[in-house]
């Protein structure tokens, strides 16, 4: 697809030593550099820890060779340990999310005892108009009627 | 050293959360992942989870639907950030247990 610029600029074989600014093309050319120089520090950290992460092919077969497997030994153990306190991170990331969809699914079941209003059926606002399920209604009336501090307010 | 695994590995998980190093790197990682659209991608899928069990939903557990998003949320990290951490995770492991050449 050739980009179409007016002008002496131009794409012609004349022009080949003179560069036609093309902002949104340096700043893709930045972002994917970074990516793969990212990716390249990836790579290199796991090639760093893979000796550590690969399990022992052959048993140690003298004496000798208990202190080099000891030390294997200890670095495959940091290795896996790391990992551990990883995927513990990553897990708990994961777990905001399932709470919320969650309390967000069981919210729409929910069911008023006293007037058996669900959970999912919607009210509109009296001031701006605008409906909201009615779990959703009191926080923003709270927050359109004013009552509660407000931050930065429009008065209509 | 290999013996004593059992009790250096809770010292050092303690020390991981008591010196404020998890809460750091959970933040770094927070951000990343959330700018990396990470966070809507483990959304969308627990959405569509909650859908396909509508007709149970009632029953429907926080575990249920962890255990279910748990494989993909994990393998849909991308993989520079988790190398980051990572890295970042074994220096505090190396500089809590430096090395001996014994």
């Amino acid at each position: 697809m050739k980009i179409k610029s007016e002008g002496s600029g131009g794409s012609g074989p004349g022009n080949a030593d003179k560069k036609v600014p093309n902002p949104a093309y340096d700043e893709l050319l930045h972002f994917y550099e970074g990516k793969i120089a990212a990716l390249r520090h990836a790579r290199d950290a796991l090639e760093t820890a893979k000796p550590a992460m690969t399990p022992p092919t052959t048993p140690p077969a003298n004496g000798s060779d208990r202190g080099g497997s000891q030390q294997q030994d200890n670095q495959r153990c940091r290795a896996l340990l790391a990992l551990e306190l990883l995927t513990e991170l990553i897990d708990d990331m994961t777990m905001g999310v399932v709470f919320d969809t969650h309390f967000e699914a069981k919210q729409g079941i929910s069911v008023c005892a006293n007037c058996s209003t669900s959970g999912s059926d919607m009210c509109e606002c009296l001031n701006c108009q605008r409906s909201f399920p009615a779990a959703r209604f009191a926080s923003h009336m709270d927050k359109c009627m004013g009552l509660s501090s407000r931050r930065t307010a429009t008065r209509r | 050293m290999l013996s004593e695994t059992g009790g250096i590995r809770e010292e050092l998980l303690k020390r991981f959360i008591e010196s404020g190093e998890r809460e750091r790197l959970q933040e770094i990682m927070r951000t990343k992942l959330h700018t990396s659209g990470w966070q809507d991608r483990v959304k969308d899928k627990c959405q569509k989870i909650v859908h396909e069990n509508a007709d149970r939903i009632e029953k429907l557990t926080v575990d249920d639907i962890a255990e279910e998003v748990t494989p993909f949320a994990r393998s849909s990290v991308p993989e520079d950030i988790k190398a980051e951490i990572l890295e970042d995770i074994r220096a505090f492991i190396f500089r809590a247990l430096p090395e001996t050449d014994n």
